[in-house]
């Protein structure tokens, strides 16, 4: 029977580890395809250049939030595991780690895709582009909560379970 | 393992069972729901350049559309929740 203190340990990393490598999956597709979306809007309209560049930063900073919470229960993990002995304890912080690096996954791609999709439709008609905008920050906010969801349940895990 | 054993650590495994089955629950519950919600308001967007008239319909249905989607990601929550502090 190996010391639980290390089990402990070992399931931390392995949900750090894990959080943060799904973590940066997703939000880095997202980023990329946002980026893409805008560089071909921009092709199409030269004029509108700082335009769309501002909303490709706006879209990218939403995508990245959910890279974020990940890094913060990473380090959590890593650093602040809480209190609390035992397998229960162990299997706790590496759902934590599941728990937020799968969703970051799907947040991720989810928010570049509207994003990325946003930043296309603006080039298509600038004229519209305040609409265009507002769709895509309440689009993405609301795509953003099942992240949200999946950080409380991730700070639940480590910290409840103590 | 004696039986003695097995029956003091049975809660515990049973703790953790919970505790991996939230972890697992909440996170892939996530992907499917948040890329489906993405998408709805990638194409929005793209109607909205498309049809600027009809916003508000276009916006409606969007939000709508995203509200459903959204419902399998409660359910996760809940059911990661229950089994956090209930299970």
């Amino acid at each position: 029977m190996p010391d639980m203190e290390y089990v402990i340990k070992v399931a931390a990393f392995l949900g750090a580890g894990y959080a943060m490598g799904m973590g940066a999956l997703g939000p880095a597709f997202g980023l990329g395809y946002t980026a893409g979306r805008a560089q071909e809007g921009m092709s199409r309209q030269v004029a509108q250049h700082g335009a769309l560049f501002r909303m490709m930063l706006v879209g990218q900073a939403l995508a990245e939030t959910s890279g974020v919470l990940a890094l913060v229960v990473a380090f959590a993990l890593l650093f602040a595991r809480g209190g609390g002995e035992g397998i229960d304890k162990a299997a706790a912080l590496l759902a934590s780690g599941f728990s937020i690096g799968s969703a970051a996954v799907g947040v991720g791609i989810g928010n570049g895709l509207s994003a990325g999709t946003a930043c296309a439709s603006a080039a298509r008609h600038p004229k519209y582009f305040p609409g265009i905008q507002q769709a895509m920050l309440v689009g993405t906010a609301v795509s953003q909560s099942t992240g949200v969801y999946a950080f409380v349940i991730s700070l639940l895990l480590i910290f409840y379970s103590s | 393992m004696n039986l003695e054993a097995m029956q003091t650590l049975a809660p515990q495994i049973t703790k953790a069972a919970a505790f991996l089955g939230a972890g697992l629950c909440m996170g892939i519950g996530a992907i499917g729901s948040a890329i489906g919600e993405g998408f709805v308001a990638g194409k929005a967007c793209e109607a909205i350049s498309r049809r600027p008239d009809v916003y508000n319909d276009l916006f409606r249905t969007m939000i709508v559309g995203q509200a459903i989607s959204e419902s399998t990601g409660i359910y996760s929550l809940v059911i990661a929740i229950i089994l956090i502090f209930v299970a």
